[in-house]
């Protein structure tokens, strides 16, 4: 049976590898800057040493769980080390705040694992349908997902809906800093070398992140927990488990919106969790809470983040097409070792592809218990005072933006970007739906160019289009017939009911 | 209240505007300038630049509109208000702090207006600038944590060594980063 032989080859040996990758994997993606993809280039060139089983064992080792650690710190100290990890901020920082920062993670560590497991488990069952899956989202169909789930942020992101749209447009904006892809037109480049390739992320999403936090911590002064006495470490991890498990349909909600992403070549390593994200905000009970500390807000987040590896390895091992730029990497490395990912690798080498969802398999549940194992320790440090934290975390992140490409460009970024972040926190505007822009822009732009020149103006009215569209509509339009139906209904209530409006702002 | 803080209050009000404005300023720009690129490079940045200019417009007309915002006009107001939408209480650990050496003392100790944070921000990029990533690491945390947290120099030599450490350790030896020198060496050699 070939599920039997693919974990025969999980040798001790092997095994071994994969652990030594995870391990590896775990404490890059903590480090604020360093991400998954960071990971995954430092490990190969070793890798590639070993034989193929122990090589891939390690290379995917490193690779799946490479979204998890980021959980850690994205909640604790708002901090995500790269930008796979901000939508774990959203909630989960809110939750630190107010003490609650161990619960939040490890419903963050519990719901990345089972989204981990949920992915590998779609991923065996759907080896023999692959084909129509894959083929039935094409660029008109992400052009609209990508609209729905940036404006569906900022309708439910717990702010005001104008500035979170505000927020996204200037991130698609920035987006579009540097070549244009096919025709190399520069723009917005001032002519600097630097801005060719367009602004870089890492620096970006630390500036925005980890120097506004800090900011921000320097100015209010205390500990970033307001807790005085944070409930026990025990109690909240145990709580944190179990809620996984009491919003099951969040977890798995999100973690089919995480495979689905992960499925679609190019569109990145990022999307996932903010699809994730605002599918789960959109059907939650509790909705009016997201963005302010709820529980499902994390959850959601961080059951994405993993699942969407499983849903990566469909078009890669099926047809050798990268879901993401680190199953590029993947793709490359089995090619090194004479391995070649399509329709083949399916017949040829099924039980090379059971041993990758067994990977799948025991790498999210080992991640999981070397995290919550650090948890309670790391978590400590949201109770010391500002001028003990504020110093190492500036610094590392200054290295940790410089390190990702050594240019001096990458410092300034840093600080502009902290800068920047610092005002949109202040006037209320959305540091994420920003992000989110910036990191969706370019997926947005290639699937709307692909879109005009495969179907021209006529690809909005394709079926799955127009109902994302039709679906884009209704969140805008749907909160002010709501108001007004509920307007008319009760005419005495009417003036709470347009307090809703004002509510406070996010200052995500 | 004085002139000065008259002028501060009434700054306060206006910079919700005035930073609207200047995203309107941003944007107008861009889109302004992408009305030049070619055909295919200006289509996305048009599609979304202009509507996001019509969506700031009417964020600028809004501010103007209303009334400012009584909670923003002074920086601890501010730092209440997000507190309470996050649903945190205030950060007065003063009890924490008798109990636990490293943990948060009173607001006396700690906290500053927003423009001395910013001046800490700025004050770490110069240094970095000028004298280079290494040297920065024990001159901002001596000035920081002695002027900001009046931590003993026990406290934070431990801080610079363990801080030091770790950017040996893993940007330096493992990750083999190139260090950033600073121009001020350049310039004096």
């Amino acid at each position: 049976m070939a599920p039997l032989e693919g974990l025969a080859l999980l040798s001790p040996t092997v095994f071994v590898y994969m652990l030594l990758g995870v391990l590896f994997s775990t404490v890059v993606v903590i480090t604020p800057g360093l991400g998954g993809l960071f990971a995954i280039a430092v490990i190969l060139p070793f890798a590639l040493t070993l034989d193929p089983v122990a090589g891939i064992a390690m290379i995917l080792g490193v690779n799946v769980v490479s979204g998890t650690g980021n959980t850690i710190t994205a909640i604790l100290f708002g901090i995500p080390g790269s930008a796979s990890g901000v939508a774990s901020t959203f909630d989960g920082f809110p939750m630190s705040r107010r003490g609650e920062g161990v619960r939040a993670v490890s419903a963050g560590l519990v719901a990345s694992a089972v989204g981990g497991l949920i992915g590998a488990a779609v991923l065996a069952l759907s080896l023999p349908v692959l084909r129509p899956i894959v083929l039935a989202f094409r660029p008109p169909e992400f052009f609209a997902l990508i609209l729905v789930a940036m404006v569906f942020m900022a309708f439910v992101g717990g702010g005001d809906p104008l500035k979170g749209l505000i927020s996204g447009g200037l991130g698609l904006m920035l987006a579009f800093v540097g070549l244009e892809n096919s025709t190399a037109q520069q723009r917005y480049t001032f002519g600097e070398l630097y801005l060719w390739d367009g602004l870089p992320l890492v620096p970006i999403v630390l500036g925005l992140y980890a120097i506004t936090e800090m900011l921000a911590l320097i100015e209010r002064g205390g500990a970033i927990s307001g807790a005085k006495h944070p409930v026990g470490w025990a109690h909240q991890m145990l709580r944190g488990t179990k809620d996984v498990f009491r919003h099951w349909q969040a977890t798995l909600q999100s973690s089919i919106a995480g495979l689905w992403v992960g499925m679609a070549p190019g569109l990145g390593d990022s999307a996932a969790q903010f699809v994730g994200y605002a599918q789960v905000a959109k059907t939650s009970k509790n909705r009016e809470n997201f963005g302010k500390g709820a529980i499902e807000g994390v959850i959601a987040a961080d059951a994405a983040t993993n699942s969407k590896e499983g849903g990566a390895l469909i078009p890669t091992l099926a047809f050798g097409i990268p879901g993401s730029s680190s199953m590029a990497i993947v793709i490359a490395a089995f090619i090194a070792f004479g391995i070649q990912p399509g329709p083949e690798m399916l017949t040829e080498n099924i039980d090379i592809v059971w041993m990758i969802i067994w990977i799948l398999v025991f790498a999210n549940l080992i991640t999981m218990v070397v995290c919550l194992s650090v948890t309670p320790g790391i978590a400590k440090l949201t109770q010391l005072r500002a001028s003990l934290l504020v110093p190492p975390i500036l610094v590392l992140s200054v290295f940790g933006a410089y390190s990702s490409s050594s240019r001096l460009g990458d410092i300034l970024t840093l600080f502009g970007f902290g800068l920047f972040g610092w005002q949109l926190k202040r006037f209320g505007y959305s540091r994420a739906i920003f992000l989110i822009g910036f990191v969706l822009g370019p997926i947005l732009e290639s699937n709307y160019l692909l879109s005009m020149r495969i179907f021209g103006p006529a690809f909005l009215r394709r079926p799955i289009t127009l109902g994302l569209l039709l679906l884009l509509v209704l969140i805008v339009v749907g909160p002010a017939v709501k108001r007004l139906i509920v307007g008319l209904r009760r005419p005495t209530v009417s003036e709470s009911a347009a307090g809703d409006g004002d509510r406070t702002p996010d200052a995500s | 209240m004085g002139g000065h803080e008259v002028a501060a209050v009434g700054l306060r009000r206006w910079t919700p505007l005035i930073f609207a404005l200047a995203l309107l300023a941003a944007v107008g720009w861009m889109v302004f300038v992408a009305l030049d690129f070619s055909e295919q490079a200006r289509r996305i940045p048009l599609v979304i630049g202009g509507p996001t200019v019509a969506l700031i417009a009417m964020q600028v007309i809004r501010v103007a509109a209303s009334r400012p915002d009584p909670s923003l006009e002074d920086d601890t107001e501010l730092a209440r208000h997000a507190a309470e939408a996050a649903h945190v209480p205030e950060p007065t650990a003063t009890a924490t702090a008798t109990e636990n050496p490293v943990a948060a003392p009173s607001r006396r100790a700690e906290g500053t207006t927003g423009l001395k944070s910013i001046g800490w921000v700025l004050f770490l990029g110069v240094s970095v600038l000028l004298l280079g990533l290494l040297p920065t690491v024990p001159l901002f945390a001596a000035v920081f944590m002695r002027r900001y947290g009046r931590e003993p120099w026990w406290v934070i030599g431990l801080t610079v060594a363990g801080t030091l450490a770790v950017i040996y350790g893993f940007f330096i030896r493992v990750l083999e980063v190139r260090i950033f020198n600073g121009y001020l060496w350049e310039w004096l050699s």
